[in-house]
């Protein structure tokens, strides 16, 4: 019996070492090709922030682009935000753009959100004229008031993110409005920047996303970010990479071949009448941001429509970076598993010409990074160590390829704060360039490997049909 | 099984490649960052010297627009370069002498920066001289020269500064900036050439600026608007001319905002176009004029076939008012859209009398007529109380 084994074991080696020599071949293949990816995202986003014409202050802001803006609806999903909603929606009221609305959507709030609301704005239950449109939870109230005829506030039944969304859809009268989240902050010419494009050409563009950058270590007063500064500790220092990474390069390029496949749930302007067309956002999705923008892509191919999803660079969003590894992890998780429901749910445009670029670009690279890269890569955190220790993978080979993969990651970040100095320069001192610098090395040393096993988490948790947000906990912006 | 498996190379060559790239691509890495550290230490003491010299620069010119021959004032407030400076720029003017100050080229983009953010606010006499300033310290002269920069940005930037600069000069250059290569470059010398009073006809406009082909922005409106300020002769008979959709919805839009009523039949003719863009446009400027001869447009308005078309008519019964549309609008509360159902639900409500009279019967009945009519008179009733 034993000989048997033996035999059989032999008998298989060759055939068990041939396929995890192919395996790892793939692995390698698929983290060069991503990172080859990185290297034409970069060329393409320094080609389009090379043109873009930065309006450098407020004022000027206002003289040249307020008389091309249309009206806009702010809708702000709010669940369990007493703590800073009032600060923050003070903060939208003084926002510079010439005709706003804000619809604050409590979205059955265990807390005293809506009670908040209500005793610092003077609010009292209104009617308003409304259609749905879009499917959402029973609607309980709806609250104005005189001294904010621009402020709308919803009470609804809980029924999440996307849900809140499509209430205020119903109830926005605008032609276009602005899904914002209610914990974060929006400069005060953001709106102003963000809807560039859809005056530059009304027609085509259909929805338009900003910049998120990482508020930890920036003063905030009264809702405003006063003085921009950088995180003191680890963890959100990595963050601030990782978001220069993905909104300069990554949205940058592919919005320059109209493949955007996701503008940040925190800050993202659509046409109104488009997003009513697909039946606003889906339910039972925690990657609401994704999906609709995938949605709005294969509505626009399969009507054989001319238009555009833009990413623009300047109008910024501030947002507060998780510090704790437990809160990152269950945010990382949860993006995971929107991306993956965004693909799956939309499968059908993959590597599909009806789609145009969505289908043979977008697609793809979604399918690339977030549905091949995950497993493919932690397998080969474990495979590739496995083949060298049992002598399919030599050691000099497995050392220059450690390099390479590490080498790589640094230039793309490098290259990503190579355009945000150049174009943008948001960060105020020198010490700030070199200190991002060392982060963006410090990264490849664990930083990146715990993050694909929290996205294999995600893939876990997809597989099994989760569909919970999970807690969402914040320490509090840094007070000036 | 070895790397050499997959690649027809040798082992060595591979892994001899691989490190080079690596050590390359680092090597690049920490070139980039330090270039990046360095150059922003550059920039930053450029920039204090900047914002030094925009501190000072600005007293200065506020001085000046005080009392520009106030010499006295002037040497108080002022030391070595700075008073040179102002002093020559103020004897300049007020002596009424127009000679050009020689003063260094930074300090040309400061005062332009300067000016910038104050004729944005100021008008009048003082615009006068701050306009007078930028001419004799040369301002304008570098800014014609950015005209020919490579960099785009600059080109924009400085026609949007010379459209606050009058003149033969500055105009012939703007017009040689209409046929400039790029179409954002083309739309600032359009805006500016128009906004500063020049005879720039709408052919011309259409024909430089690719209008619906390359340049499709809403900064088109604007341009159209203000050229039917002067004259809505060329806006007609380009009309008439059968023009692209987009081209005739801004011709429309730019007669609209005229708010001539004599000009209503022309909107009258256009408003049966087959683009629902531009019968929609139409029934938006007859709105915008507001007169009831527009009545038999708008009716057939509320009657098409598109909802957005039924939409604009009906709030244009509403803007003017239209009594005798009140039958229309009452059918339109049964719109299967609900635009045109609220719209119409508003405009018989704006009409008051025979129109409010409508929507509260509506009110009391049932179905969608019946609903909006509750929804709207509901919303105004919150209101009151």
């Amino acid at each position: 019996m034993n000989l048997d084994l033996q035999s059989v074991s032999e008998a298989l080696l060759p055939y068990v070492a041939e396929t995890a020599w192919w395996a790892s071949i793939v692995i390698l293949g698929t983290m060069l090709v991503q990172n080859g990816l990185y290297v034409l995202q970069l060329v393409l986003a320094f080609s389009v922030l090379h043109r873009w014409r930065l309006i450098p202050n407020a004022n000027r802001a206002w003289r040249q682009l307020s008389d091309t803006t249309s009206p806009i609806s702010l809708l702000v999903p709010a669940h369990n935000e007493e703590a800073t909603i009032v600060e923050n929606v003070r903060s939208m009221l003084a926002l510079h753009y010439p005709r706003f609305e804000i619809i604050v959507i409590n979205d059955g709030s265990s807390d005293a959100t809506l009670q908040t609301l209500i005793e610092t704005y003077g609010l009292a239950p209104i009617s308003r004229v409304h259609e749905e449109e879009v499917p959402h939870r029973p609607i309980r109230g709806i609250y104005g008031s005189p001294g904010y005829p621009n402020l709308i506030v919803i009470d609804k039944e809980n029924g999440g993110k996307a849900d809140a969304l499509n209430a205020g859809i119903n109830l926005s009268r605008f032609p276009m409005f602005c899904a914002v989240d209610a914990d974060s902050i929006l400069e005060a010419d953001s709106l102003l920047r963000a809807v560039q494009p859809f005056a530059e050409d009304p027609d085509r563009v259909i929805a338009v996303g900003g910049t998120i950058r990482i508020a930890n270590g920036c003063r905030v007063r009264g809702g405003r970010v006063v003085e921009v500064g950088i995180p003191d500790t680890l963890l959100p220092l990595f963050q601030v990479i990782e978001y220069i990474r993905a909104f300069l390069i990554a949205r940058l390029a592919w919005s320059r071949l109209n493949a955007l496949m996701l503008i940040s749930g925190a800050f993202g302007i659509f046409r109104r009448r488009v997003v009513v067309a697909v039946g606003g956002y889906s339910h039972g999705t925690v990657g609401e941001d994704m999906e609709i923008i995938v949605k709005l892509h294969r509505f626009m191919r399969e009507k054989g429509a001319d238009y555009e999803i833009r990413f623009v660079p300047d109008p910024v969003c501030w947002t507060e970076a998780p510090t704790t590894l437990r809160v990152l992890a269950s945010q990382r998780k949860r993006w995971q598993r929107g991306a993956l429901e965004a693909f799956f749910r939309h499968a059908r445009m993959f590597l599909n010409p009806r789609y145009g670029v969505a289908g043979l670009i977008g697609m793809p690279h979604v399918f690339l990074v977030d549905v091949l890269a995950p497993p493919v890569e932690v397998i080969g955190y474990l495979l590739i160590p496995a083949t060298w220790y049992v002598g399919i993978l030599s050691w000099d080979f497995f050392l220059a390829y450690l390099a390479v993969t590490f080498v790589l990651g640094v230039a793309v970040s490098v290259g990503a704060l190579m355009l945000e100095e150049m174009e943008l320069r948001r960060f105020p001192r020198a010490s700030h360039l070199v200190l991002l610098a060392g982060v963006a090395v410090l990264e490849n040393f664990g930083y990146r490997q715990i993050n694909n096993l929290w996205r294999v988490a995600g893939y876990w948790q997809f597989l099994r049909g989760k569909t919970e947000w999970g807690r969402m906990t914040r320490a509090g912006f840094k007070r000036a | 099984m070895t790397a050499t498996h997959l690649f027809p190379l040798n082992e060595t060559v591979i892994l001899t490649g691989i490190w080079w790239t690596s050590l390359a691509l680092a090597a690049l890495s920490a070139t980039t960052m330090l270039l990046l550290v360095v150059r922003r230490l550059f920039q930053e003491r450029r920039k204090r010297k900047f914002d030094e010299r925009r501190k000072a620069l600005t007293q200065l010119v506020m001085i000046f627009l005080d009392a520009p021959a106030d010499d006295e004032a002037v040497r108080a407030m002022c030391r070595g370069a700075d008073l040179k400076l102002v002093l020559e720029v103020g004897s300049g003017l007020s002596k009424g002498r127009r000679r050009r100050s020689r003063i260094a080229r930074t300090d040309l983009y400061v005062l332009v920066d300067i000016a910038q953010d104050l004729l944005g606010s100021v008008r009048g006499a003082s615009r006068e001289q701050v306009i007078d300033l930028l001419r004799q310290t040369g301002a304008e002269a570098a800014l014609l020269k950015d005209l020919k920069s490579w960099r785009i940005g600059r080109r924009v930037k400085a026609i949007e500064t010379l459209a606050l600069l009058p003149g033969a000069e500055v105009i012939a250059a703007l017009g040689e900036a209409l046929a400039d290569r790029n179409p954002d470059v083309r739309l600032a010398a359009a805006s500016a050439l128009v906004n500063m009073g020049h005879d720039v006809t709408v052919a011309q406009l259409v024909e430089k600026l690719e209008v619906g082909v390359v340049i499709r922005s809403r900064m088109l409106r604007d341009i159209f608007r203000v050229v039917a300020t002067r004259d809505t002769g060329d806006l007609i008979e380009l009309l008439d001319s059968e023009p692209p959709n987009l081209v005739a919805a801004l011709a429309i839009y730019a007669i609209g905002t005229t708010q001539d009523y004599s000009l209503i039949p022309v909107i009258t003719r256009h408003a049966s176009r087959p683009a629902v863009d531009v019968r929609a446009e139409a029934m938006r400027a007859l709105a915008a004029i507001g007169h009831p001869a527009a009545g038999p447009t708008v009716m057939a308005g509320l009657r098409d076939p598109a909802w957005e078309v039924r939409t604009e008519a009906a709030i244009c019964a509403g803007r003017i008012p239209l009594p005798n549309a009140v039958p229309l609008l009452q059918e339109r509360l049964s719109d299967e859209q609900w635009w045109p159902r609220f719209r119409a639900a508003e405009a018989l409500r704006e009409i008051g009398g025979r129109g409010r009279y409508t929507l509260e019967q509506a009110r009391k009945g049932q179905g969608a007529a019946a609903r909006i009519a509750d929804m709207v008179l509901a919303e105004e009733e919150s209101a009151a109380a």
